[in-house]
């Protein structure tokens, strides 16, 4: 008996704490707009009410990949340059989040953005022939996101059944994820789900709520994430974009140290040289105008389109001197940014198309990431497209 | 030392501390559990190694 009671006070106190902590984790997860902004990670990028939460009439979303992580040194990366500015970018994306990751996000936390703009950055590099790979998209595949998709009334029932079948051939790979994912097509888009599902569903969704509101809670705090301060304002001013220019041409020129490829001679060194001779014409024959991913990013314009948020694709180049290397045929290159423009075009997206920018010299880091000519070029657009500024 | 030794003989002898051990134990026990749930990467994705392009 004694153990009984001890059990059940034990519980009392338990449920107390938790509760307790609900609600504080409520109230302390609003945090420095720029710290929140440009962190990142996937505690992050899976709690969308917590991205909502933080957005305001400054914040834009940027959807891209692991560009963010890269260069964070360079005076142009947008941690630097908006470092001060009113403009907060809501970053979101790291290595293999491609554009059926950024619908679903996007469908989760479109209700919070309040300007009603997103801008998503394309790499060349999701455009390969076989789309986004299956596993990348199991390990980074967000049940929350994907429930509150699937929740979101003004997303069409033809959008939602895009994903639903994309997702499920996806995940073959996770057999208990994919289960899952089917009570939600039940329960959410179907309605045929027995009782004991949707319980199951409504406890889990619950679980994933409080799941990705506790953990974010405790990653930010193990990265030192501020929390928000209405007294910290941005300087409303522009960029003095010509001044970045130079110094982008200073430091891209000093990191290159003069090699042929025009990226960070460290890059140059660990990256490229090893791989110098296995990579030469390894991708003659390779195709990036024909992916599954043109059909996912086609998804993520319906679904702007049905939500009422304006897009802007950031077209990232091939890297002129590398993909020369490999043999990419320039034809090829072309028709992928033909692919894109046309699409831009039907879905009436704006486009920063820096598809002429391929031998531009400090445009890239490395192979395939921005560099300190590519990172400015990139803010600067986003900037325009932001503050509704036309470029001349 | 003493007041150590007088301190663990009290505990020792008290119905209260009997009793609240467990509570204490239990209460522990509910909180690291709900502490891994919480915390703890639950995919059951197959690993994915990241590799650069």
């Amino acid at each position: 008996m004694k153990k009984v009671t001890a059990f059940l006070v034990a519980l009392i106190l338990c449920l107390g704490t938790i509760c307790g902590l609900h609600v504080f984790v409520d109230s302390h997860t609003r945090f420095d707009d720029h710290e929140f902004g440009s962190w990142i990670s996937q505690y992050k990028f899976f709690a969308a009410d917590r991205i909502k939460a933080n957005m305001d009439q400054n914040s834009i979303l940027v959807l891209g990949s692991s560009e963010f992580r890269h260069g964070k040194k360079m005076s142009s990366h947008p941690n630097n340059l908006f470092k001060n500015n009113a403009l907060n970018m809501v970053m979101v994306g790291a290595g293999y989040y491609q554009s059926l990751f950024h619908a679903v996000e996007l469908a989760a936390v479109e209700e919070g953005m309040q300007n009603r703009k997103v801008v998503l950055i394309l790499s060349p590099q999701w455009f390969k022939s076989e789309g986004v790979l299956a596993p990348a998209y199991a390990s980074r595949f967000s049940e929350a996101n994907y429930i509150a998709m699937l929740r979101n009334k003004r997303i069409s029932k033809d959008t939602k059944d895009y994903i639903l079948k994309r997702s499920k051939g996806l995940l073959a790979g996770d057999q208990d994820t994919l289960g899952r994912v089917k009570k939600y097509e039940k329960v959410f888009l179907k309605g045929n789900a027995s009782f004991s599902e949707k319980q199951y569903v409504y406890f889990y969704q619950k679980f994933l709520e409080e799941k990705s509101k506790i953990s974010i809670f405790a990653a930010a705090k193990a990265k030192s994430i501020h929390k928000y301060d209405p007294k910290k304002q941005g300087e409303e001013r522009e960029p003095e974009w010509a001044i970045y220019e130079k110094l982008a041409e200073k430091e891209g020129e000093k990191a290159a140290k003069g090699n042929p490829f025009y990226v960070s001679n460290r890059a140059y060194k660990n990256q490229i040289l090893p791989s110098l001779e296995k990579k030469k014409g390894s991708q003659a024959n390779a195709c990036y105008s024909r992916s599954p991913e043109y059909g996912d990013l086609k998804c993520f314009l319906q679904l702007c389109q049905e939500t009422g948020i304006r897009p802007m694709l950031v077209m990232m180049p091939f890297n002129g001197y590398w993909y020369d290397h490999t043999g990419l045929p320039k034809a090829e290159r072309q028709q992928y940014y033909e692919n894109i423009r046309v699409m831009a075009k039907a879905y009436g997206a704006e486009l920063a198309d820096f598809g002429n920018d391929e031998y531009t010299k400090y445009f890239f880091l490395d192979r395939v990431h921005l560099g300190w000519k590519g990172w400015l070029r990139v803010n600067e657009s986003i900037y325009r497209f932001a503050s509704k500024i036309e470029k001349q | 030392m003493k007041a150590f030794t007088d301190l663990r003989q009290r505990l020792k002898n008290s119905r209260f501390w009997a009793w609240g051990k467990y509570v204490l134990l239990f209460y522990g026990l509910m909180m690291a559990i709900y502490g891994y749930f919480m915390l703890a990467n639950l995919s059951t994705a197959p690993e994915f190694v990241y590799a650069q392009f």
